[in-house]
């Protein structure tokens, strides 16, 4: 037993729920050991804690566990027709971690899981081999790895990155994306680029960021982030994603954004950019509303085949004043719209 | 409202007092109050503790019971060395042994307890196996039916160890046994229960009964459709979330009182104008 000693929020992964199955796994001792002082409550299934139906998850992003699983089933998946696919023809995710440790008022994964803490599925070999099957069906395959979670922020606990790099090295044929906010690019030092390893910088004007993406780093440091893996040849994509209507003064606020990220880093090194309006699937929105407290939620959109989304008008100007502006210093043809 | 059932009155007796609570039911359970705390004596095992459960919670407003807070408390036996009587543990971890299924308190706070889990058992006298820590006959019951009316950050069990089942001592233990357990840990139970409404009342929801008051008001007062009182409760929301604080200007709408449908429309789009620029 534990005893601690302070009366107050608990810190972040106080609770480490295992299951059974992966208690004795190397990986689970090792994030085990980098949380000391956490209880450790073992459990049968992962749905079990992060399935359960009466959660608050808004009061959980005060202070959310951690779960420790293994994936069984559904190795990766088809991308949805909300994301950008960059036109490939195979283009699929996969999630070996569940949430996020940020704390973006649009983010869908606040309607779509029941719960703020964070899975980690720890059988990463499993997800290898049933992606090299996928591969042996395939010419080429695009997956994004960091959909369902900001993934890099947790490597200094889970360490996936290596695993990854190492899978995506020898498998030519896969070309991954890691999409992130985070401003961790001297994890990244220590390799040598590779043309099919991605890295993604979700970008927003800071107003946004200071806003509407609580616990992220701020803009400067996301594109300083950017410049050092530019220096060091890493193809890297930017995602001006979702496109956030603030009111009358939203041109302002994104010209002087668009001004300022071409101003620091050099935009044609850039991989491709991909644009986009907030969109969200209606069910997902409607769960969002019953504990959120952001104007994102309650904006009155539209409605297409369950997509909610600004109305048509309106998000064609967002579209197209981002994307006329970046043309002025980027290939067309390299800018993904959605 | 601050709810708490026992098996056993030597449990409770020390609560009550501590809280001062008055008896106002006798049957079909003793229930005890104040202004902002119950107890409920449900007896002993499964079935008692689910009705005591679903008896005291019966009253909650679902939609607004964000600081309303559960509490299984009584004593339990340990199952394993590490546990010494007259030790308060938080259960981290809730079996239903028959069942074989899980019930998991979110615990978002450092209450600086002792933590462990616990299962939930039919009966003491028959063999059953140890997977947990420690052993009770109340607490799955009682947390799956308070989980109807609760969020998983509200419902806790708190239970003090009073026998060392892994010695397999058969010894009775006597009421005034169990009231000097309790005695000894009032304190530190009062705390947690302070420590626990604090932080609800800290963290209210975004939508308040009062939001909702105020939008039936204006939506009887104007006669809104269903789907016009949706799309108002939304409008309503926008506003609250992007001005922090609530409308006040809909309250000039109460006085008014549309002629017919079409003057009603009107006066809608009006307020939806107002509460989304």
């Amino acid at each position: 037993m534990i005893k601690s000693n302070t009366n107050y929020i608990a810190n972040s992964f106080s609770h480490i729920y295992i299951e059974n199955s992966v208690f004795d796994f190397p990986i689970t001792q090792y994030i085990i050991d980098r949380f000391p002082r956490s209880k450790i409550v073992r459990i049968e299934n992962y749905n079990e804690v992060f399935s359960r139906k009466n959660q608050n998850p808004y009061l959980q992003k005060l202070s959310p566990s951690l779960i420790v699983g293994e994936k069984k089933e559904g190795f990766f998946y088809k991308g949805s027709r909300l994301c950008h696919n960059f036109e490939e023809e195979h283009f699929y995710y996969t999630n070996f971690i569940l949430n996020c440790l940020f704390d973006c008022d649009y983010c869908y994964l606040k309607g779509m899981n029941l719960s703020s803490n964070i899975v980690f599925f720890v059988n990463l070999n499993d997800y290898f081999n049933e992606i090299a099957r996928l591969l042996n069906t395939k010419n080429k395959l695009y997956l994004s790895i960091s959909y369902d979670s900001d993934i890099l922020i947790f490597d200094e606990i889970y360490p996936f990155l290596n695993e990854w790099y190492n899978f995506v090295e020898k498998n030519p044929k896969i070309t991954v994306e890691i999409r992130t906010k985070s401003v961790l690019w001297k994890k990244f030092i220590k390799y040598k680029s590779l043309d099919n390893l991605i890295l993604s910088w979700s970008l927003a004007p800071s107003d946004i960021i200071v806003q509407y993406e609580k616990k992220t780093p701020s803009l400067e440091a996301r594109l300083n982030a950017i410049s050092q893996l530019l220096k060091r040849d890493w193809k890297i994509n930017l995602a001006l994603d979702p496109l956030i209507y603030t009111g009358k003064p939203w041109k302002i606020i994104y010209k002087e954004f668009l001004e300022y990220l071409v101003t620091k880093i050099d935009i044609n090194l850039i991989n491709s950019i991909t644009v986009g309006v907030f969109r969200i699937p209606i069910n997902y929105l409607r769960r969002m509303k019953s504990f959120s407290n952001s104007p994102i939620s309650f904006f009155p959109y539209e409605t297409v085949e369950g997509v909610a989304s600004y109305p048509k008008d309106l998000k064609e100007e967002m579209l197209n004043y981002v994307v006329l502006f970046l043309e002025r210093y980027f290939n067309r043809d390299k800018i993904y719209i959605k | 409202m601050i709810n708490i059932l026992c098996a056993l009155r030597a449990e409770a007796e020390e609560i009550i007092k501590k809280y001062r609570l008055k008896k106002i039911h006798d049957k079909p359970f003793e229930i005890f109050i104040s202004n902002d705390v119950r107890l409920i004596i449900s007896g002993i095992g499964k079935v008692n503790a689910a009705g005591a459960t679903a008896f005291i919670l019966s009253d909650l407003d679902i939609d607004f019971n964000s600081t309303d807070i559960f509490i299984n408390f009584g004593i339990c036996g340990a199952l394993q060395k590490e546990y010494v009587v007259g030790e308060l543990i938080l259960c981290n971890k809730v079996l239903d042994y028959e069942m074989r299924k899980n019930f998991f308190t979110d615990i978002l706070i450092d209450y600086g307890l002792y933590e462990a889990s616990i299962q939930t058992i039919n009966n003491l006298d028959e063999q059953y196996d140890f997977l947990e820590d420690l052993v009770d006959m109340e607490a799955s019951a009682a947390f799956k039916m308070a989980s109807k009316f609760l969020y998983t950050h509200q419902i806790y069990v708190l239970k003090i160890v009073s026998d060392l089942v892994y010695e397999k001592s058969n010894e009775r233990i006597s009421r005034g046994f169990v009231k000097n357990l309790v005695k000894n840990k009032i304190e530190t139970i009062i705390n947690f229960v302070d420590v626990t409404e604090s932080f609800l009342k800290n963290n209210p929801p975004f939508f308040q009964r009062e939001d909702l008051e105020l939008i039936e008001e204006v939506s009887n007062s104007l006669k809104l459709t269903f789907s016009q009182q949706e799309q108002l409760k939304n409008a309503y929301c926008f506003y609250k979330s992007q001005n922090r604080c609530e409308p006040a200007f809909l309250k000039d709408y109460l006085i008014i009182k549309p002629e017919n449908s079409k003057e009603r429309n009107v006066i809608f789009d009006q307020i939806k104008h107002q509460l989304y620029s």
